[in-house]
C-alpha cells in the first residue's frame, strides 16, 4: 500500500469514534447488499393479522424482531430493503454530483473568463432556491420514483463539489509548479489531470463524504414528506413517513428507521470530520491548540 | 462605490429573473395539459380548449412567458387552480407564520450558540467541551424530522405539556422553535468555538490582557467581536434557510407556514400555487443573501464589494 495512504489511514483510525463509525458504515453497506444476494429477502408479504404488532424477541421468529407495519409486513425486511434504496440513492447522487461538479468547477477555475462566468451564474441561480425547495418542486412536477428522486437531488447536488474544485483550481493555477509544467511544454489536459487534480482530491473527498450524509438526509426528508420515491420502493424515509400516522400507538415503526438514518449519518459525519482534521492542515493546526 | 452597487443590483435582478424563468419552464415540464389537472382527464375536449383559452394557455409559450412575468411584476401571483381564489393574500398570511417561527428559532439558536460556543472555547479540552462537541455533531447530523418527532413524542404525547399541532398560540411555538434552534445552534456554536480559539492566540488579545483588562472585558470586547465575523456568514445562511427551508419542521409540527403551504399545494397538484410558493421562497432567499452581504461589509470593512 502507498505509504502516505497508510499514514493517513493510521491517523484516521486512531480515534475510537472513527473506528466505530467505520464499522457502522461497513455494517450498513453489507446490509444494503443482502437483497441482491438473497432474492427471497425482497418478498415482503402482507399479513393483516400481524398489523402493527410490536417487536417480539424470539429465535423462532426473526422477522418479528423489529415488529410489523400497518399491513403486517416485517419491519426488519423493510429496513433491509430500505438500506439498499437509501444507500443507492445517496451514492448515485453523490457520484454524479462529484463527477459533474468537479468537471464544471475545474473548467471554471482553470480557464476563468467566460467559462467561469457561465458556471458561476448557473450556480448562483440554483443557490437562490432554499435547500430542498427545488427538489420538492421537481418531485411535484416529475412525480416520484427512484430515478426522479436521484435527478431532483443531483440538480442542486453538484454545486458543492464545483465550488470546492473551482476554488482549489483558482488558487493553484498560478503556482510555481504549474508554471514550471507549462514551461516544460505540458498540455492543458496534462496540467489539469496530473498536476491540479491530485491536489484537489483531498478536499473533494472530504466534501463528498459530508455530502453523502447530506444527500441521505435529503432523500429521507423528501420521502418523509411523501414526495420521494412513491413508486412502491421503500427507503428509511418512507418508513418514517408511514410511521408518522401511528406515532401514538406504535412507536416501534418510527424508532428503527430513525435510528438507522441517524447511525449512518452520524458515522459518515464522524469519518468526514476526522479525515478533515488529518488532511486539512489549517483545521489540524487549530485542533492542536 | 456606485459601480459596485450597480453590479450588486444587477446580480440581484439577474438571479430574480432567472428564478422566475426557471419556475415558469418547470411548470411546462408537467406531463399532459394543465386542463387535465384542473378539469380531470374525462372532461370534454371543447371544455378543455375553452378553459385553456380563458386562462391564456392557448397562446404560444413565449407569449405566456411574457404574460407571466408582467403579472408577477404587478404583484399578481395568479389564482389557485383548485378553487380559483387569488394566491397573494394566502401567501402573505402563511409568510407571517413562517416569519414568526423563523425569528423565534433564530434568536433561540443565537443565544444557545453564544452560550455553548463561548463556554466551549474558554474550557477547551475539558470533559464538558468534549461532551458538547459530540452532542453538537449528533445534532448537526440529526434531521429535524427525527428530532422534531422525538420532541413531539416526549413532550406532547408522553408528558403532554405541549400541543401536538401548530397554530395554538405561544405553547405550540415552543417545540418547533427548540427543534429548529438547537439544530442550528449545534453548527454555530462549533464555528464560534473554533474561531474564538483562533482569536485567543492573536497578539491583540495578549495586549488586552497585559493592559490589565478583566477576562470578561477581553472576551466580550476584543475576542468575541472578531470571532463573530466568520460565524456571521453561517448565521446569514441559516436565517435564509429558516425562512425557506423549514418545510420539514413545519410539516412535522403542522405549523401553518409557507413550507407546509407548498406541500399542501404539491399534494393537491395545484401547480399555480406550487410555483408561486417557489418564486416567493426564492425571492426572500435572494434578498436575504443580498442583505447579509451588506451587513457583512458593515461589520468588517476588510470584506469589500467585489
Amino acid at each position: 500500500m502507498n505509504p502516505l495512504l497508510k499514514k493517513i489511514l493510521a491517523r484516521v483510525l486512531k480515534e475510537n469514534s472513527t473506528r466505530l463509525s467505520l464499522i457502522i458504515l461497513v455494517f450498513w453497506a453489507i446490509i444494503a447488499c443482502l437483497p441482491a444476494l438473497f432474492p427471497e429477502l425482497k418478498e415482503i408479504s402482507i399479513d393483516l393479522p400481524q398489523t402493527r404488532r410490536p417487536p417480539v424477541f424470539s429465535w423462532h421468529e426473526p422477522l418479528g424482531w423489529f415488529g410489523y407495519d400497518s399491513v403486517g409486513s416485517s419491519v426488519l425486511l423493510q429496513m433491509i430493503g430500505g438500506a439498499r434504496v437509501s444507500l443507492l440513492v445517496g451514492i448515485s447522487v453523490v457520484m454524479v454530483s462529484a463527477l459533474v461538479g468537479s468537471t464544471l468547477g475545474a473548467a471554471a477555475g482553470y480557464w476563468g473568463g467566460w467559462v467561469d462566468q457561465c458556471v458561476s451564474r448557473v450556480m448562483e441561480l440554483l443557490l437562490a432556491f432554499p435547500p430542498l425547495v427545488l427538489p420538492i418542486a421537481l418531485a411535484a412536477v416529475l412525480g416520484g420514483g427512484v430515478f426522479n428522486t436521484i435527478a431532483a437531488l443531483c440538480l442542486g447536488g453538484w454545486i458543492g463539489s464545483a465550488k470546492v474544485v473551482r476554488g482549489q483550481f483558482r488558487s493553484l493555477r498560478n503556482r510555481e509548479f504549474v508554471i514550471a509544467a507549462k514551461a516544460l511544454g505540458a498540455s492543458e489536459t496534462r496540467i489539469i489531470i496530473y498536476h491540479l487534480l491530485p491536489m484537489t482530491l483531498s478536499p473533494l473527498l472530504i466534501h463528498t463524504i459530508f455530502s453523502l450524509a447530506g444527500t441521505i438526509l435529503a432523500e429521507a426528508g423528501l420521502s418523509f414528506l411523501g414526495l420521494g420515491l412513491g413508486d412502491g420502493s421503500v427507503s428509511w424515509g418512507t418508513l418514517l413517513n408511514e410511521a408518522r400516522s401511528y406515532l401514538l400507538e406504535s412507536p416501534h415503526l418510527a424508532i428503527f428507521p430513525a435510528a438507522a438514518i441517524l447511525s449512518l449519518v452520524v458515522s459518515l459525519n464522524f469519518i468526514g470530520e476526522s479525515l478533515r482534521q488529518v488532511l486539512d492542515k489549517r483545521a489540524a493546526s487549530v485542533e492542536l491548540d | 462605490m456606485t459601480r459596485a452597487w450597480i453590479a450588486f443590483f444587477a446580480r440581484l435582478a439577474f438571479v430574480t429573473f432567472g428564478v422566475v424563468t426557471l419556475v415558469f419552464y418547470l411548470q411546462r415540464l408537467i406531463p399532459g395539459s394543465p386542463a387535465d389537472a384542473v378539469l380531470g382527464p374525462d372532461a370534454l375536449q371543447s371544455d378543455k380548449l375553452r378553459w385553456l383559452a380563458a386562462n391564456g394557455l392557448d397562446k404560444p409559450i413565449f407569449e405566456q412567458y411574457i404574460d407571466y412575468i408582467t403579472k408577477l411584476f404587478q404583484g399578481d401571483l395568479g389564482r389557485k387552480l383548485v378553487d380559483g381564489r387569488p394566491i397573494a393574500p394566502l401567501l402573505v398570511e402563511r409568510f407571517f407564520a413562517t416569519l414568526k417561527l423563523a425569528s423565534c428559532s433564530f434568536v433561540f439558536s443565537l443565544l444557545l450558540a453564544l452560550l455553548l460556543g463561548i463556554y466551549g472555547a474558554i474550557r477547551a479540552g475539558s470533559r464538558v467541551d468534549k461532551f458538547l462537541s459530540v452532542l453538537s455533531l449528533l445534532m448537526i447530523s440529526a434531521p429535524t424530522f427525527i428530532t422534531g418527532t422525538l420532541f413531539l413524542w416526549i413532550f406532547a404525547v408522553w408528558l403532554d405539556i405541549f400541543p401536538l399541532t401548530g397554530g395554538n398560540g405561544l405553547s405550540s411555538l415552543i417545540l418547533p422553535t427548540v427543534t429548529l434552534g438547537s439544530a442550528l445552534a449545534a453548527l454555530t456554536s462549533r464555528m464560534l468555538r473554533g474561531s474564538l480559539l483562533e482569536v485567543f492566540h492573536e497578539d491583540y488579545i495578549r495586549t488586552a490582557f497585559s493592559k490589565g483588562l478583566s477576562k470578561y472585558q477581553v472576551y466580550t470586547r476584543h475576542a468575541l467581536r472578531n470571532a463573530v465575523l466568520p460565524a456571521l456568514t453561517i448565521l446569514g445562511l441559516q436565517l435564509s434557510s429558516l425562512l425557506g427551508g423549514s418545510v420539514i419542521t413545519e410539516q412535522v409540527f403542522t405549523w401553518p407556514g409557507l413550507g407546509s403551504l407548498m406541500i399542501e399545494a404539491v399534494n393537491q397538484r395545484d401547480y399555480n400555487l406550487v410555483s408561486a410558493c417557489v418564486v416567493v421562497l426564492a425571492f426572500v432567499h435572494v434578498c436575504l443573501a443580498a442583505v447579509i452581504d451588506v451587513v457583512q461589509q458593515l461589520f468588517d470593512p476588510r470584506v469589500g464589494v467585489e
